[in-house]
């Protein structure tokens, strides 16, 4: 049990590292180290919330008719982490564009109240969302004993390690220029919203919420399972192994919301995602090139007042 | 050389991200839900059609045959089977209602044998009660007040399984004699109610721990429900306003 403990909260933590790791480095980027410290309140604060969740699924929420309501909430904070993820891009095309028509020291201008507002927001509930999955993760290991999974030395191990991934991750990128930066973590970014949008759906369909007019486009179980347990079960079923280890699949999908039989609904909500992303990221960019085009930085400031 | 770097860290958190991790529960079911149950629901509503599809039906029963064969031998499938070959509606859902009471049997037993597991033992008692419901407008029909009676039993057998709390927070001693206690009241008017003969036809193949489900995804789908097009729409609906939002933009710039 501890080193699937560790394995939780290395693999937790570290997603949420990411993401908060990317909105302080860029304060520290743009020399504005003060509001950082109101990210980490938010991360902080959902810490918190992930314990009070805990407590409400462990202790409050334990009727028939209740029971249910984890993966509700489980569907909700993937669909606003999606949407916050996805919002996180637009700001970082946008920004990434104007640096190249301004010069570093104009960087001030990005930073305002609404920004670190949006940031400590993001920060919240990228970690309150990974939060809650360990609280869930701990239940199954421990069979509902939440607790017990974090006496050990496996949890506090995990994080440990998380953050001298995350601490080493970002010294190596504070020496990358900020568009380079912008760009390769805004694709992953993307990846990972996509991947929660689709697993949001995935989930809704599962449980009924909504329909699916095809529930199943292809079933790639035999090549790469979803889970361990989809694996378990083809073995069980067809009598020989699928040919990728379902460990490979849990991750992916836990990364980017792969699925080995995705619905018609998921498929087209993925490439759709891609497609409407690029389509509005490109379309701002013509936009904004007309702008520029007339003398009129003041409209450029304005825009990034308005973004985030 | 910095941006391979950097593709190197990105490489390094990839590979520690594979390292193996051990199988989770991972149900997205409603725990509130029972897959055989809900098939039923789903084959009653198409026989009670003026005239009963029987197609529609048996595709419905296809979807959870392997796992009723699974845990309760291949009779009971036969039989259902059968009787839809026959156009028998009467014998149809007679039949599933006796799988659905080997199927709270089968629930109940599980609980019993991993008793201390928790987390796993709610979620049998949840897909028992969630099977019982499916049931409970015929014991309604025929007893109000017997069906409130098993709902009482059901609630008692939950209660009986304690909570562990959080850090000491909320935490009750579970008890298992009263969960027995339930369970055979559930169990004995069960098969009263709905004239089984014995509660232990083919039972059960597997081996009674019993581990998380997999994502049954259905293969069968109602393709006349709006319900089922709603989410396609609304996708499509979602990617041609940004298709269209870009165009615009362009022809603007």
């Amino acid at each position: 049990m501890e080193v699937q403990a560790l394995l939780i909260t290395f693999r937790e933590a570290l997603e949420a590292l990411l993401i908060v790791g990317i909105i302080t480095s860029y304060l520290k980027r743009v020399d504005h180290r003060e509001y950082t410290k109101y990210v980490w309140l938010g991360a902080g604060l959902a810490v918190l919330a992930s314990i009070g969740a805990a407590i409400l699924f462990q202790v409050v929420f334990t009727g028939f008719a209740a029971m249910g309501s984890e993966i509700y909430l489980k569907i909700g904070i993937m669909i606003v982490s999606a949407l916050l993820l996805t919002q996180m891009v637009f700001w970082m095309a946008e920004h990434s564009r104007d640096m190249k028509q301004n010069v570093e020291g104009k960087m001030d201008q990005f930073i305002t109240a609404g920004n670190v507002a949006g940031m400590v927001i993001h920060s919240f509930l990228v970690v309150l969302r990974e939060g809650v999955e360990t609280v869930f993760f701990f239940a199954a290991i421990t069979h509902g004993n939440i607790g017990a999974a974090l006496q050990g030395w496996g949890a506090a191990t995990g994080i440990a390690i998380a953050a001298l991934v995350s601490y080493f991750f970002f010294k190596g990128t504070m020496r990358i220029p900020l568009k380079a930066f912008f760009k390769v973590t805004g694709a992953f970014i993307v990846l990972i919203a996509a991947g929660l949008l689709v697993q949001a759906i995935s989930m809704m369909q599962d449980i009924g919420l909504i329909g699916s007019v095809m529930p199943h486009v292809y079933d790639l179980t035999w090549l790469l399972p979803e889970h361990p347990i989809d694996y378990e079960h083809y073995v069980r079923d067809h009598g020989v192994a699928p040919v990728f280890s379902g460990e490979v699949g849990v991750f992916l999908k836990a990364l980017f919301g792969y699925s080995a039989m995705p619905s018609l609904e998921e498929v087209i909500a993925y490439i759709g995602y891609f497609a409407v992303v690029y389509l509005l990221v490109t379309s701002r960019r013509g936009q904004k090139s007309a702008v520029v085009e007339k003398p009129a930085i003041a409209a450029l400031e304005e825009k990034a007042k308005n973004v985030m | 050389m910095k941006s391979f770097r950097f593709f190197f860290y990105i490489a390094v958190i990839v590979i520690l991200n594979l390292i193996p991790l051990k199988a989770f529960a991972y149900s997205y079911g409603d725990p509130n839900k029972e897959a055989v149950a809900e098939a039923y629901k789903e084959m009653k509503e198409k026989l009670n059609e003026q005239p009963p599809n029987f197609a529609a039906a048996k595709e419905i029963f296809e979807t959870v045959k392997e796992e009723i064969d699974m845990h309760m031998g291949p009779e009971p499938s036969k039989a259902v089977l059968a009787a839809i070959e026959e156009k028998d509606r009467q014998t149809v859902i007679k039949d599933m209602e006796n799988i659905l009471v080997l199927n709270i049997a089968r629930r109940l037993d599980n609980i019993e044998a991993n008793f201390d597991q928790y987390d796993t033992s709610k979620r049998l008692l949840a897909k028992a009660f969630a099977t019982y419901e499916a049931l409970s407008p015929v014991i309604q029909g025929k007893d109000p007040a017997l069906d409130k009676q098993l709902r009482t039993e059901f609630d008692k057998a939950l209660q009986s399984l304690g909570n562990p709390g959080l850090f000491g927070v909320g935490e009750k001693k579970s008890d298992i004699n009263v969960f027995k206690k339930s369970k055979e009241t559930i169990l004995t008017t069960l098969q009263k109610q709905f004239g089984l003969k014995s509660l232990k036809v083919g039972h059960f193949s597997e081996n009674a721990a019993e581990k998380p489900d997999a994502v049954q995804k259905k293969e069968w789908t109602d393709l006349s429900k709006v319900k089922n097009w709603i989410p396609l729409v609304v996708i499509v609906i979602v990617v041609l306003g940004a298709a269209l939002i870009y165009v615009r933009r362009r022809k603007r710039a």
